[in-house]
C-alpha cells in the first residue's frame, strides 16, 4: 500500500426489510424471511417495504424531519445509528466528512394530492416545501443532528449514488483530506409516484404471484425488479486513527471505481464497457487481481438487460472461472440510490459470519459460465467486490476486504 | 370572543406548535415563549404562519403575529416622541395594554412572543375586534395552569 493510507469501516447502521441489526439480518437470511408483498398503490406490482419504520426512534425529537421524504428519513435514521455506534464524542467528530447518496422525491401524489392544471399552491402547503425536493436536505439534517461539519458531498447518481458516496468518502480518507467520513444513503420509491415512474419505464416485475417469486436476478424467467426501501450508513476511518482508539474494525475498503456509459439513458451499454471500466478501476485501485476476488455482490436487478450484461461482464473478467456470485436484491428488492449502501451493510454481516446467501428464485441461470450461488453457503471470504449500475449509465464498484492487521507485502 | 372559544384557539395553536416543532410531550402553556423556550427558528415561524392561516382561515402577517418588528416600532415611537405603549397598541391591536407593558419590561430577555400572543392574534383576526382591556386570556390562563400562570405583572 506504498504511501497510501488504509481505510477501514469502523461503524455501521442498517435499516432494511431483513432487520436493523446484524443478528436480525443474518437470522432473516438464514431462515429465508423476506418482506415481498403486493403494493397498495398498484396491486400488480410487488414491493418490499420496511414494516414499522419509526424515524423518531432513530432521530429523536427532530422538527426538521418534516422536510425529509421517506427515502431521506431512512438515510438520516441509518446515519444516526452509525453515529451512535461509532463511539466518537461530538466534538471529535465535528470535522468528519459526510457523503450521502440520495434519490429524488418521487412521491409527487403525496406531496401535491390535488394538483390540477399545474396549480400547485394550496393553503396548507408548507412554507419550505422546496426542502422536501432539494437533494441535500438529508445531509443538512444529519449534519445538524450529529454535529458533523467537515467536507461533504451529496451524490445523486441514480442507483449508483450511495456506492459512489461511499467511494468518494473512502478516497477523501485515503488521500488524507479526512480521518473520518460518514457515508451511505437511504431511499424509498414505494409511493404511487415511485411505482408509476418505474412501471412506465417497464422496469418492474408485473403480476408476479406469489410475490416472493417476483425478484429473481440472473434467472431465465426474470421480468423486472421489485422496489424496496431502507438506509445504510458507515464510518470510514483511517486505519491508524481507528487503531489508536481501539475501534472495532468491520472491514477494509481497498478500491473504488466509477464510470459513465454515455450510451443509453436507461439501458446498459450492451457490451458492458462502462461497467467494466468501473470494476477494473476498483480492482486496480485495490491492487487486487480478479482471481483474488472471493465473492461478487452483483447489482443483479432481475431486469432482462442488466443481468444479461452483468453476467457477461463477470464471465469475461474471470476467464479462469468466476468466484461465487450472489445478488442481495433478491432478498431486499431494489433500493434505488441506496442499494449499494444496503448491500454493503448486508455484505459486511455475511462476510463477518463466513456466510453467503444464495440468489433467491434462481432456477435456470442466464449464463452457465458464471458461478451463481443458488443456495446459501458457509464460506470464508477475504476479498469481495460490490457492483451497482444505474439509470443514465452510472456505474460504480467497491472492493472490500476482511480486515487483517498486515496488508500483503508489508 | 367567549372563553371557550379562546380555549379552543389555544388548543389549536398548541397542536400546531406540537406538530411543527416536534414537541410531543412538552408542556405548553399560554406563557410559554415561542423562541426563548421552544427554540423556534425563522423557518419554523414561516411554517407556523402557514399552518395558522390554514387552520383558522385567516391571513397571518408574520411580522405582526410574531412581534418581529416590536423593537423597531418602539424606536419609531421614541423618535417621534410618542408614548411607546400608545404607539405599540396601534401597531398591535390584538395585544392588551397590560400585555404591551409586560413586553416592554421583558425586552432584555430576548424575543418576547409567547403562545398567548398567537392566540390573541388568531382571535383578533377571527372576529376583528380589538383586545378587551380585561385580558381575554385570563380565564384561559387560570383554567390551564392555575395559580402559576397568573403570577406576574398582571
Amino acid at each position: 500500500m506504498s504511501g497510501k493510507r488504509r481505510v477501514v469501516i469502523s461503524s455501521s447502521g442498517v435499516i432494511s426489510s431483513l432487520g436493523d441489526t446484524p443478528g436480525r439480518i443474518l437470522e432473516s437470511l438464514k431462515e429465508g424471511r423476506v418482506g415481498f408483498r403486493p403494493s397498495s398503490a398498484d396491486p400488480q406490482v410487488v414491493v418490499c417495504p420496511v414494516e414499522g419504520f419509526r424515524p423518531k426512534s432513530f432521530l429523536g425529537p427532530c422538527k426538521d424531519s418534516r422536510y425529509l421524504h421517506r427515502g431521506a428519513l431512512f438515510a438520516a435514521a441509518a446515519a444516526m445509528i452509525a453515529v451512535r455506534e461509532c463511539g466518537i464524542a461530538g466534538e471529535e467528530r465535528s470535522g468528519a466528512g459526510l457523503f450521502v447518496g440520495v434519490g429524488p422525491n418521487l412521491d409527487i401524489g403525496g406531496e401535491f394530492p390535488s394538483v390540477a392544471e399545474g396549480r400547485l399552491d394550496r393553503p396548507d402547503l408548507p412554507a419550505l416545501w422546496i426542502l422536501r425536493f432539494l437533494p441535500n436536505t438529508a445531509a443538512s439534517v444529519i449534519s445538524k443532528l450529529a454535529q458533523i461539519h467537515g467536507e461533504n458531498l451529496t451524490v445523486t447518481t441514480a442507483c449508483a449514488a450511495s456506492l459512489q458516496a461511499i467511494g468518494e468518502g473512502f478516497r477523501r480518507v485515503r488521500e488524507g483530506h479526512l480521518d473520518l467520513a460518514f457515508a451511505g444513503g437511504g431511499d424509498s420509491r414505494l409511493s404511487p409516484g415511485g411505482i408509476l415512474a418505474y412501471r412506465k419505464a417497464q422496469a418492474l416485475c408485473i403480476g408476479a404471484f406469489p410475490p416472493d417469486l417476483a425478484m429473481r436476478p440472473f434467472d431465465a424467467d426474470r421480468a423486472g425488479f421489485v422496489p424496496g426501501e431502507g438506509g445504510a450508513f458507515f464510518l470510514l476511518e483511517e486505519l491508524e486513527h481507528a487503531k489508536r482508539r481501539n475501534a472495532p474494525i468491520l472491514a477494509e475498503v481497498c478500491g473504488y471505481g466509477s464510470s459513465l456509459d454515455g450510451y443509453s439513458m436507461t439501458a446498459p451499454d450492451r457490451e458492458g464497457k462502462g461497467a467494466r471500466r468501473a470494476v477494473e478501476t476498483a480492482l486496480r485501485e485495490a491492487r487486487v487481481r480478479p482471481s483474488e476476488i472471493d465473492v461478487v455482490f452483483a447489482h443483479g436487478t432481475s431486469t432482462p438487460l442488466n443481468d444479461e450484461v452483468e453476467a457477461r461482464l463477470i464471465e469475461e473478467l474471470y476467464p479462469s472461472g468466476s468466484p461465487p456470485v450472489t445478488a442481495l436484491k433478491s432478498w431486499i428488492g431494489h433500493i434505488a440510490s441506496a442499494c449499494g449502501a444496503l448491500e454493503l451493510g448486508i455484505a459486511l454481516c455475511c462476510m463477518r459470519e463466513g456466510y453467503l446467501p444464495g440468489i433467491r428464485n434462481l432456477r435456470a441461470p442466464c449464463n452457465p459460465r458464471v458461478r451463481f450461488l443458488d443456495s446459501d453457503v458457509n464460506l470464508s471470504c477475504r476479498t469481495a467486490i460490490l457492483e451497482n449500475f444505474g439509470f443514465g449509465g452510472q456505474n460504480a464498484a467497491l472492493v472490500i476486504r476482511r480486515y487483517e492487521s498486515h496488508a500483503r507485502g508489508e | 370572543m367567549k372563553k371557550e372559544a379562546h380555549m379552543e384557539l389555544f388548543e389549536s395553536v398548541q397542536g400546531i406548535l406540537t406538530e411543527i416543532l416536534d414537541l410531543e410531550d412538552a408542556e405548553l402553556t399560554p406563557e410559554t415563549y415561542l423562541i426563548r423556550d421552544l427554540g423556534a427558528e425563522s423557518i419554523d415561524l414561516l411554517e407556523i404562519a402557514v399552518a395558522m392561516s390554514y387552520r383558522f382561515k385567516i391571513r397571518v402577517e408574520d411580522d405582526e403575529a410574531f412581534l418581529k418588528n416590536f423593537r423597531l416600532h418602539l424606536v419609531e415611537a421614541q423618535q417621534e416622541d410618542l408614548q411607546p405603549a400608545d404607539y405599540l397598541a396601534e401597531r398591535y391591536p390584538f395585544l392588551s395594554r397590560d400585555r404591551i407593558e409586560e413586553i416592554l419590561s421583558d425586552l432584555e430577555g430576548g424575543p418576547t412572543v409567547k403562545i398567548k400572543d398567537l392566540v390573541c392574534y388568531a382571535a383578533h383576526r377571527l372576529d376583528g375586534a380589538p383586545a378587551d382591556e380585561s385580558d381575554p386570556l385570563l380565564p384561559l390562563l387560570s383554567a390551564q395552569v392555575g395559580v402559576r400562570a397568573v403570577a406576574g405583572p398582571r
